[in-house]
């Protein structure tokens, strides 16, 4: 199945770089199809501490985006990265592959596999390096933020006063990867906010899923040893705060997960920029996360992240994060941590 | 390593005098609609639809909006008029809402005239101009900003 995900997003990526090739520009595009290329590099060039990782510099992926309007009503996208084989095992992969019917000028239907509405970061900002506030995702995504789902998705927005939006994800879970519903139907999202004006965005969710056989999951890192066969039943709570004018970007990012028995494991990420210039944001971030020596399938312990850096804008396409952060990592015998200069170079057009 | 940061900080920070802007004089900013329904002006949402929060027209149909590209003389004029920020992210902007999959792409014009002559012609499409256009466009729904 995820042979032919690839296959059906490449061919319409194809497609629409065959027939239509304003689409190549963002001020050119074209009158049903619109084509976008994102793309990174990384470097971490200075360290100090107990822990040193090798300098490095190091291509991130590319993001083939496509958005193409079928009629009026519907329309289909695909997010498609490639990376090459020496830093990732899939050369190619589908990130996102959704067909969107807009029901009206407030309800839309989502079928496909799409980033799972659990947070702002992951529902806006998906594999575009370009639009990240800081140059990591929070550390949750490396744990316990499922960042896809194939399912069925039903949204709302602009309801009421406060501009109230809703999302409903009914998916296949995590455990099924590129196979639409292999164990049937196995999570849910429920995802409410409000946008009380055009600079501001609160958001809460709530996500289920059971993950299949727990312990041969490739997350798996728990030292607690239960039934070899055990499926594992676990919620996830989300909330998140975006805030931008012209004068400040803030993002605070909380979650809190659990699955059987007492455990709870959470995490927070806050951002603070402020535009001091057009092309210029100094900004600031902190990351905590803690899982609970309980927890039966993540790896237990501790990791905080936090730094200061600065955004630029150095063209109308392309950015250049700077920033000197430090990463402590505690678990249950050992203890880390070092701090590092780093860059990303980013673009997207 | 300290040092070094601060050198590198103080150096990108350069880069934004390099900032070169467009017309910023401030310009009365109208919306200008092609639809055939029977909305009133008053009924329209215009930060909704200017910012892509609203997407579709009340009958489903989508927005075509067209927005001032670089080369356009009212880019910054729109940008810091409609959206309070200027056109670089304005552009950026969208790109992050077409991104996120709430947005519909819009299109871009290399001038004002470009984008009359679009709303003009296609149905469902708006746009952002400056309001002295106002009297030539009576076919057009039209609401001050």
């Amino acid at each position: 199945m995820g042979f032919f995900l690839s296959k059906l997003a490449l061919l319409t990526i194809a497609m629409s770089i065959a027939g239509l090739p304003k689409a190549y520009s963002i001020e050119l595009p074209a009158d049903n199809w619109n084509l976008n290329i994102f793309s990174y590099v990384n470097s971490h060039l200075a360290h100090s501490g107990g822990y040193e990782p090798d300098d490095y510099i190091e291509l991130g992926e590319t993001s083939l985006f496509v958005f193409g309007r079928l009629s009026n009503r519907l329309s289909v996208l695909t997010e498609v990265t490639l990376l090459p084989k020496r830093y990732r095992e899939d050369t190619v992969k589908v990130e996102r592959l959704t067909l969107r019917w807009d029901l009206n000028d407030k309800h839309r239907l989502t079928l496909g596999k799409m980033h799972t509405p659990v947070n702002y970061w992951n529902d806006s900002f998906h594999h575009g390096r370009y639009f990240f506030p800081t140059i990591d995702r929070p550390l949750a995504f490396k744990k316990f933020v499922p960042i896809h789902e194939i399912g069925v998705r039903f949204s709302g927005s602009r309801l009421g006063r406060y501009n109230f939006f809703y999302d409903v994800v009914l998916g296949s879970g995590q455990s099924a990867g590129n196979d639409p519903f292999i164990n049937g139907l196995k999570s849910t999202t429920v995802s409410i906010g409000i946008r009380p004006t055009a600079n501001l965005e609160i958001r809460s969710s709530l996500y289920q899923d059971e993950i299949i056989n727990h312990q041969k999951d490739l997350e798996h890192g728990a030292g607690v040893q239960t039934n070899r066969r055990a499926n594992l039943d676990w919620q996830l709570w989300s909330g998140s705060m975006y805030f931008e004018n012209n004068k400040i970007q803030m993002l605070t990012e909380l979650s809190a997960s659990r699955n059987k028995g007492d455990n709870l494991n959470y995490t927070s990420y806050i951002f603070a920029g402020w535009k001091w210039l057009p092309r210029v944001m100094p900004f600031v971030f902190a990351d905590f996360q803690r899982i609970d020596p309980k927890e039966l399938h993540f790896t237990p312990g501790i990791q905080r992240r936090y730094g200061i850096g600065i955004k630029t804008a150095i063209s109308n396409r392309t950015d250049l994060k700077v920033d000197l952060s430090t990463h402590a990592v505690q678990g249950d015998e050992s203890k880390s941590s070092y701090t590092a200069l780093r860059f990303q170079f980013s673009v997207g057009f | 390593m300290l040092k070094y940061s601060i050198w590198l900080i103080v150096l990108l920070s350069g880069t934004a005098w390099a900032e070169k802007l467009t017309s910023t004089e401030p310009a009365n900013l109208i919306l200008v609609a092609n639809i055939n329904d029977t909305i009133a002006p008053d009924e329209l949402d215009v930060q909704a639809i200017i910012r892509g929060d609203q997407g579709n027209w009340s009958n489903g149909d989508p927005i075509l909006l067209v927005l001032p590209g670089r080369e356009a003389e009212i880019y910054e004029q729109v940008s810091r008029g409609a959206f309070g920020e200027s056109g670089m992210m304005m552009q950026k902007r969208w790109l992050k809402l077409v991104f996120s999959g709430r947005g519909n792409p819009p299109r871009y014009a290399d001038s004002e005239k470009e984008m009359i002559d679009f709303v003009l012609n296609t149905p469902g499409s708006a746009a952002v101009i400056r309001a002295q256009h106002h009297q030539d466009l009576t076919q057009l729904l039209v609401k001050a900003i």
